[in-house]
This record gives structure tokens, sequence and C-alpha cells, in this order.
């Protein structure tokens, strides 16, 4: 297995995901945790890929590392797209890590109502990256 | 036309060449082709005196007809025939076979256009054979009616393409149609500006709308829940050519939304300007929400899971607990009462002996010579010097004997007199720093950040002996780790909802992961034998899981050491609780 700063180094050389989509990993120091920010569409083609990556990370983190995913720079996101984070959330929640969402503009808030996942997350209303 | 033909030198190309005139005059002015044929073959036979003539042609269906001179009645033509023919063409000699007779003189002559059948004629003599003359005639003839039949054929070949290609058209249209009027899913096509040119009944339906002029002449933008997602669809369509299940939400007419799979191909002109999409839509809010019922059955099963998990940690914890409890009930009861006695006796020894002592000192009043050489010879004052020393060496192990009972007991629960009060847990802490501040000051620097927790429901003294407990630990795992320098302990508080939360955590030595469930277990110790019970963390589990319905969990800390996470319920107070700390 991988370390964690293999993992991390692993998506700070190759960002892309696909043609519409990046992937950026930051550390936040309150809370001390990890933040994955994707850029660009979250869908169909680019959701399993996503969740790949973020997968690879679950098994190398300790348990005292919090788990965020800032949507903020999410231009679409699919039920796919969702679908993925659920399924990060689900294998987080097996390792009893603390998983969040946070930066969600009020039009992805509005589209996981729709699709119906608002309940499963939660949600974080900051973070303070790590200098 | 007979004096016509009188008046002509009778050469056989001149007979030809007016036969042909007369032949083609006569069919131009025939509407119906088969009667032109009539016509031509009458005249031919009339012309060259033939007893018999036979003509196979294509009529305006293209099916291969035959007319003879006897009937004139067209009728479809029987492949035997057609080799009867073949033969006749290749083979001038032998007699012509047609309709049960045989005629001994045939002469045949075909038109042909590439591998098409254009015509064939047989005339017939059943007396003299046709003259050379009369052959160059008819043959002439035949020739010089071949651009003309060949004409005819071809027009007639192309209107039947034509007629053929507009019912396939006809029926593709027709198809496609009924392909897009009758789908399932939204149909729709819009033109560059994203207006609807059209939209089928299923496009109808989804959007709740009965008439198709509310869509079509409009953006189909409208209808989409984002404009920005329609604009993405357009890039990605001008990009590629096409988008393929793209998601998109569609807000219908009375406000209800669904969503939709969209897939749209884009249309080019010759030039490779975009001048219409073609787009397809699948309602597949149905598959979205089933996902989404299993996705929240997952969650739910993972949860479930891990309170499962951690209930059998906690019924296995508390099943080694129940066990050890039995034992050191057992254990307390049996010590206890032998301590009983020999403390009494130690009491009453105690006594006895400062009896004696003060006999002794009698004695030494009285015979003080005596007394001098006996004190002498059995060395007293060194007996009576250690003799104290001794009584009270035997006294503390006296009371570490009833502490570790005490302790045994407490731990199996036989004295539950002791009552909940409402106890300070920051005051406690700051206690139990003071109690065990000779096991800290060479040992660590201890930093505190406290967020001023209110009081909670607790047997202060429990909550203290574990808080000591676990700082003795952090101390002791310093030493292991940094010997004769000093380590650091921080020991925070926080509330979160109902839970009044102390975390202690250290640099020390740490605890391995595969250390970390079983630290809580009765009689672990990482100590040399003799140094520590092992009973410390497997006390305080008991007083702070079962006695405060609370939790205990060791993890590693980020400091490098160990971490201890205690969490205690806060509960409802009253005017009357004690605080204690």
């Amino acid at each position: 297995m991988s370390s964690l700063h293999e993992v991390i180094e692993s998506i700070e050389v190759n960002p892309g995901i696909t043609e519409d989509c990046l992937l950026y990993i930051y550390t936040s120091a309150e809370p001390r945790g990890l933040v994955l920010v994707p850029v660009g569409n979250l869908d169909t083609q680019s959701a399993e890929i996503f969740q790949n990556r973020l997968l690879q990370l679950i098994p190398v983190l300790d348990r005292n590392i919090v788990f965020i995913v800032d949507l903020k720079k999410i231009k679409y996101i699919s039920s796919t797209g969702f679908g993925s984070l659920t399924n990060i959330l689900i294998q987080c929640k097996k390792k009893n890590l603390a998983f969040y969402l946070t930066g969600a503009s009020q039009k992805t808030m509005e589209l996981m109502d729709i699709l119906g996942f608002t309940t499963f997350f939660d949600y974080l209303d900051g973070y303070r990256l790590a200098e | 036309m007979s004096d016509f033909f009188a008046c002509l030198d009778q050469s056989p190309g001149d007979r030809a060449r007016l036969i042909a005139a007369n032949l083609i005059l006569k069919s131009v002015h025939e509407s119906d082709y088969s009667a032109a044929c009539q016509v031509e073959l009458t005249i031919l036979k009339k012309q060259l005196q033939a007893d018999y003539g036979v003509l196979v042609y294509r009529d305006e269906k293209n099916t291969i007809v035959t007319i003879d001179t006897d009937t004139l009645a067209v009728r479809t033509v029987k492949y035997a025939e057609l080799d009867t023919i073949k033969t006749a063409l290749n083979d001038t000699d032998k007699p012509f076979g047609w309709k049960g007779k045989f005629w001994k003189y045939p002469l045949c002559v075909s038109i042909m256009q590439g591998n098409g059948l254009v015509m064939y004629m047989v005339l017939c003599r059943e007396s003299s054979p046709f003259t050379p003359d009369e052959k160059l005639i008819f043959q002439k003839t035949m020739l010089i009616v071949t651009d003309f039949e060949t004409s005819r054929y071809d027009k007639m070949q192309e209107e039947i393409a034509r007629q053929r290609a507009q019912s396939a058209l006809q029926r593709t249209e027709k198809r496609l149609r009924t392909f897009f009027e009758q789908a399932s899913d939204f149909k729709y096509m819009a033109n560059a500006d994203d207006i609807v040119a059209s939209i089928n009944p299923a496009g109808l339906k989804l959007l709740k709308i009965s008439d198709r002029f509310e869509v079509v002449g409009r953006p189909f933008s409208l209808w989409n829940l984002s404009p920005d997602d329609r604009q993405l669809i357009w890039k990605k369509i001008e990009e590629h050519g096409f988008v393929q299940d793209h998601e998109v939400i569609i807000v219908c007419a009375d406000k209800t939304k669904c969503i939709c799979l969209e897939s749209a191909q884009a249309v080019r002109d010759q030039a490779g300007n975009l001048v219409e999409i073609h787009g397809s839509l699948r309602n597949v809010s149905e598959t979205i929400k089933m996902e989404r019922q299993m996705w929240a059955l997952n969650l739910e099963i993972v949860e479930a899971n891990n309170q499962l998990k951690s209930t059998q940690m906690q019924m296995i914890q508390r099943e080694k607990l129940a066990s050890i409890g039995q034992l050191a009930a057992g254990i307390a009861h049996e010590i206890n009462n032998p301590l009983g006695f020999l403390m009494s006796n130690h009491t009453m020894i105690s006594k006895f002996i400062r009896t004696f002592e003060k006999a002794c000192h009698r004695v030494k009043d009285l015979e003080s010579d005596m007394y001098a050489s006996i004190e002498k010879d059995l060395d007293l004052a060194y007996v009576f010097s250690e003799m104290d020393d001794l009584l009270l060496e035997s006294s503390e192990g006296y009371s570490r004997i009833i502490e570790i009972v005490k302790n045994l007991k407490n731990f199996a629960r036989i004295d539950d007199s002791e009552k909940f009060a409402t106890y300070d847990l920051e005051k406690g802490i700051e206690s139990t720093l003071i109690v065990a501040r000779n096991e800290l000051k060479y040992a660590a620097e201890v930093t505190l950040e406290f967020c001023g927790l209110p009081c909670i429901q607790a047997h202060g003294g429990l909550i203290n002996q574990v808080l000591l407990n676990i700082v003795v630990n952090s101390a002791q795992a310093i030493r292991l780790k940094h010997g004769e320098a000093m380590g650091k302990i921080k020991i925070c508080t926080k509330k979160v909802e109902n839970l009044a939360i102390c975390i202690i955590e250290d640099d020390g030595i740490g605890i391995s992961e595969d250390k970390l469930l079983t630290i809580f277990d009765p009689f672990y110790t990482t100590k040399k034998p003799g140094e520590g019970t092992g009973m410390g963390l497997s006390l305080s589990y008991d007083i702070i899981v079962n006695k405060h319905h609370g939790t205990l969990v060791a993890e590693h800390s980020a400091m490098g050491g160990a971490l201890f996470r205690i969490e205690l319920p806060i509960g409802q107070f009253t005017a009357e609780d004690t605080v204690t700390g």
C-alpha cells in the first residue's frame, strides 16, 4: 500500500481527471485534515476517476484527520458525481473517518436537494489551510 | 401508305427507314406503350409479309411481357419462353415453337441496353423462308428503332427509379415520423439559436403541455433548471458534434422537476455551420430515486455495522470486566476476613510492644546495671529503634492491602454506596495534577486548555482516579521515550452537544495500533512484573463506560504519543447538588 505522502504526491503531480475536471489537494490546519478541491465538471465521465482517487486516500488516513471535499469550484455536478461522493462517505464511515462537504454554491445545494442527497452529508462552514 | 411505298425505289435500306419512321410515328402517337407495341408488331408483320409475330418487351411497370399477332393480348412472359427466343436468336435454322405451334422459318432480333432486355421481336413464316433482302430490311428497321426504343427504355428505367426513390423516401419519412411521434423518449429539434422547431408527443407529455406551439418557436433553455447547463450542452455539441447522456433538470409546466439524460447531435450544412440540433431526453427520475434509496440503505448498513462493532466491543469488554469483577469480589471477600483479624492483631501487638517497652524502662529504672547488661547482650536499643519502623512499615503494608481490596470491591461494585453528585471536571483535573505532582515534575510540562465546561453528574472520586491513572501513565510513557529530558502533556476540555469531553495526550512512546483495543483489558500492562497490576486502565474503562455511561477511547496523538479521550454525558442538575472537584 502507498503511503499518505505518496498518494498526495500522485494527486498533486497529476491533477487532471478528465478534459473537464481537475482535482487539487491541500492540507487544512483547522480542522486538521485533507481538503480535496474538484474543479470543473463532476459528471458521468469524471465521477468514477474522482472517486477512485479519493478512495486511494482512505486506507492511508489517520483516524484523527478530517476529510473535506470543497465544492466551490464545481461548475456542473450530476447524480453520478453525488453518487461518487456518497460512496466516499460510506468508505469513510467504515473507517470512522470524518467526511465533510464545504463550499457548495446555492445552485449545487439546490441540485443536491432535488436529487435527494442533501441529508447524507455533514457540512463544514469553512476551514483554515495549513501554511 | 401503299402508294407511298410504291414511289420508292424499294431498296432494303429505304424500306427499312420507311418502316422504322412509320413505326416510330405510330408509337409516339400512342400514349399506351403496349398499344404502341401492338402497332409495331402488326406493321412489321404486314410489311415483311410474315405469318406470325411475337414481341417481348417491358411494360410501364418494368415487367417483361409478350404479345403475338394472333391475339394481340398482353401477358407476362414465362422464363421458358425467354429461353426459346434466345435459342432462336442463336440458331435461325431451327423451327420456332410458340404457344404450342411451330413455325418453320423464324426471323429474330433483340434490342438490349447493357445487360437489360429492351425488346425481342420474332417474325415467322410457314411456307417460304425470308429472303436476304427481307432479313436486311428487318434488321435495319430494328437497328433504326433501337435508338428510339432504348431511349424509351432509359426514360422508363429513370421513371421507375424515380418512383422507387420517391416511394422509398416516403416510406423513410413515414418511418422517421412514426419513430419521432411515437417514441417514448422526449425528442426535439432546435435551430442554431436553440429555438425549438419540433417536439414529439412524449416531450409534450414530459413537459406537461398539451399545445405543441407552447414549445415550438421558443428557446429550449426555458425548460432547463439552469441556463448554464444548457450553455454547457451547446458548448459540448459545438466542440464534439454531440453530447451523450448529459444529466439535466427539466422544469415542467407545473413547476415539477424531472431528472433527464439528454443526448443531442449537431446537424451541419455543407459549409460545416451548425444549423440544427436533434435531441433526445430520457426521464431517469425514478432510477435516480431508486439509486438514492440504495445509497441511503448502504449508509444505514454501514452505520448499523459500526454501531454493532462498537456494541460488540463494549459487550466483550463488559463480559471481561464482569468475569474479573466476580473474581475480584471473591478475592476481596476472602482477603477481607483474615485482613480484619490481622489488622486487629497488628494493633494489639503494637499496643503490647508499647507495654513491653514501658516494662523494660521500669526494669531499667529499678535494676539499671542488670538492665544495661541485658540490653547490651540482646542489643535491645537496636531492637526498640527498629521495632517502630517495622510496625510503621507493617501498618503501611496493611493500608495498601486495604486500599487494593477496596479497589477490587469497587471494581466489582460490592460497595456502591457512593452517590452521584455535581462534579466540576476541570477542577477535578487540577486536583489530580496536584496529587500527581511528584510523578510529573521531572517528567513533563503540562499544558491546560479548558473551555469552561459546565458541571456534570458523576462520582467525582472515581473520575479523579481515572484522570490520575491516565496522567501517571503519560508521565511513565514520556520517561520511556525521553529519559531524563522533559516531555509534554496536553489536557484540553471541550463541550460537544451534551457531552463533556476531556482529551489527555502526550509525546511519550505511544501505543501501537494492535494494542489500542487491548489496553483496557484487565491485567494489561507494559510495565515490568511487580511494577503495575495492569488493572488501572481496565478500572478506568469500567468507571467511565459502565458507571458513567460515557466513552473512553485511546488513539494516536498528533504529538507523537498516546491520546485518551473521555466523554461524559452532561446531566441535569438541581440546586441541592453538591459541587465536588
